[in-house]
């Protein structure tokens, strides 16, 4: 079997194990807000405000948030997975018994009369081994790169309709139905409630390389080549917090924004397979003790 | 007999690429694409399995420092840290690897703080998400991204790295990607690792994150 053929076969798997439909949180109750002149939120949504520390107009910077699954949340994802399960086990159960007869006629030829390799026996779909999306991957809500609402004074902001819950920042990721990339915060994060009717400003988070680079550079010091190089408090990611009564931006003026409330978080699983790391830590919010979370609030 | 030790910590991967080799996945589709259904499985060890260190071998760790493989020391290191013994250097190591290739339950982190901690059945990876990156990027952006999530994980746990020969290395570590390390022989890298993680410290620099 050729590189290739294997790439294609992982690859045509991956694209069964991830239907579109399947991946990511209900577009109807997630839905940026478009740079637009003139800005009219829905009064009994939620929105979330977020910024990342760069405002330029050939790259952005998506992030990854989780909601946290509500108790209603995990009975329905309980019940879907069970249904699920009964459906994938009464289709084995067909697969496993033409495989059967079909195992048993190669087995009675000679083996000269034998095409090709012994028929292989389909594995039993369990609870274990299902092949269905853990509920956080299905309450995973991408904002940016795309749909910026304001990119100036040297910050991105984006405008996120969601759904009231609570959120953890899971970190600077972009996927989609076929591909994830970024780094999770999965070993240190911080989250916030997004009540309902309420626009939440979370605040901004920090790629700390690209600003270290240029700060390396101005003053002379050897140049970070990659995040690894920061110095060893500094993390890849920081986040500054939402300070009460920041201006934002003038067209959200007639609107009351709250600042997050924001607390430690952690640890996650690495969803999406990607590169592992925690937030930088946040006096009053979050520190480590070695790898374990501090919660400061 | 391995497998019945291993029983209690049974832990299902989401995907084949780390779990299983690519074959198993062209095996699954010419049997009629059973992947669409199930998702590889590994059997991870019991929570309360004891091991005596002394029957891990030691691995070569001496050699002749040279500018030549210095400059892949990014690449070939190995972890130690003081006052650590070897159980907890290999749950420290099972987290990371775990962590890195994206072992995860179905059900959320509520109760599970890291993958390998949980005694329950069903725990599933996303090891799938390797699986895709790798189809796109490459199997070598696959094996940098462990490099580096290990090189992190490890440095937050307290540990120090230091740099190695790549021949030396390889005879104790492997590299992620589309080989399809069988389970087994992960865990058995991983308990070597720990051997020289709770060992003595090492004379060479501490090379930093």
């Amino acid at each position: 079997m050729s590189m290739r053929r294997s790439i294609l076969a992982l690859a045509l798997l991956a694209a069964e194990l991830f239907p579109v439909s399947a991946f990511g949180a209900d577009a109807d109750e997630f839905a940026p807000v478009g740079d637009k002149e003139v800005v009219t939120l829905d009064p009994d949504a939620s929105y979330v405000i977020l910024q990342t520390n760069s405002d330029s107009s050939m790259y952005s910077f998506g992030l990854t948030l989780l909601r946290r699954p509500t108790n209603a949340d995990r009975s329905d994802y309980v019940r879907r997975r069970g249904e699920a399960l009964a459906k994938a086990h009464a289709k084995w159960e067909r697969k496993h018994a033409s495989w059967t007869a079909e195992a048993g006629r190669w087995n009675a030829m000679k083996p000269n009369q034998r095409a090709g390799k012994r028929p292989v026996e389909p594995v039993e779909p369990t609870d274990a081994n299902l092949a269905f999306l853990p509920i956080d991957r299905e309450n995973m809500v991408q904002v940016g790169p795309f749909d910026r609402f304001a990119k100036k004074d040297g910050r991105s902001t984006f405008v996120h309709k969601v759904k009231p819950g609570r959120y953890v920042f899971y970190g600077p990721i972009i996927f989609n139905a076929n591909a994830a990339g970024g780094t999770c915060m999965c070993m240190g994060s911080i989250e916030f409630e997004v009540p309902e009717r309420t626009i939440v400003h979370a605040g901004m988070m920090t790629l700390n390389w690209m600003d270290e680079r240029a700060k390396a550079k101005a003053e002379g010091r050897p140049v970070p080549k990659t995040d690894l190089d920061l110095p060893p408090e500094m993390n890849a990611v920081s986040w500054e917090l939402p300070r009460a009564g920041a201006s934002i931006d003038p067209r959200l003026s007639a609107y009351r924004i709250v600042p997050a409330e924001m607390r430690a978080a952690g640890p996650f699983p690495n969803y999406f397979g990607v590169g592992i790391d925690r937030i930088t830590a946040i006096p009053g919010i979050i520190t480590y003790d070695r790898d374990r979370i501090v919660a400061a609030n | 007999m391995r497998n019945g030790r291993l029983r209690g910590w049974r832990l299902a991967v989401l995907g084949c690429a780390l779990a299983a080799p690519p074959v198993l996945a062209q095996d699954a589709a010419e049997a009629g694409g059973d992947g669409e259904d199930v998702v590889a499985t590994v059997t991870m060890p019991a929570a309360d399995e004891v091991i005596d260190p002394a029957t891990i071998a030691m691995p070569a760790l001496a050699f002749t420092p040279d500018p030549k493989w210095e400059k892949d020391f990014d690449k070939y290191y190995y972890f130690n840290r003081a006052d650590t013994d070897f159980a907890t250097a290999l749950r420290d190591l099972r987290q990371c690897d775990g962590l890195s290739r994206g072992l995860a339950s179905p059900f959320g982190n509520g109760d599970v703080p890291y993958p390998y901690n949980s005694t329950t059945s069903g725990l599933v990876g996303g090891a799938i998400a390797n699986v895709m990156i790798a189809a796109i990027v490459g199997s070598a952006q696959l094996r940098a991204t462990r490099r580096v999530n290990m090189r992190r994980c490890m440095f937050f746990k307290g540990y120090d790295r230091f740099g190695l020969p790549k021949d030396m290395w390889q005879t104790f570590n492997f590299e992620e990607g589309f080989g399809g390390l069988p389970e087994e022989e992960r865990q058995g890298f991983l308990k070597q690792q720990a051997r020289v993680a709770s060992g003595p410290r090492p004379a060479t620099p501490v090379l930093g994150r």
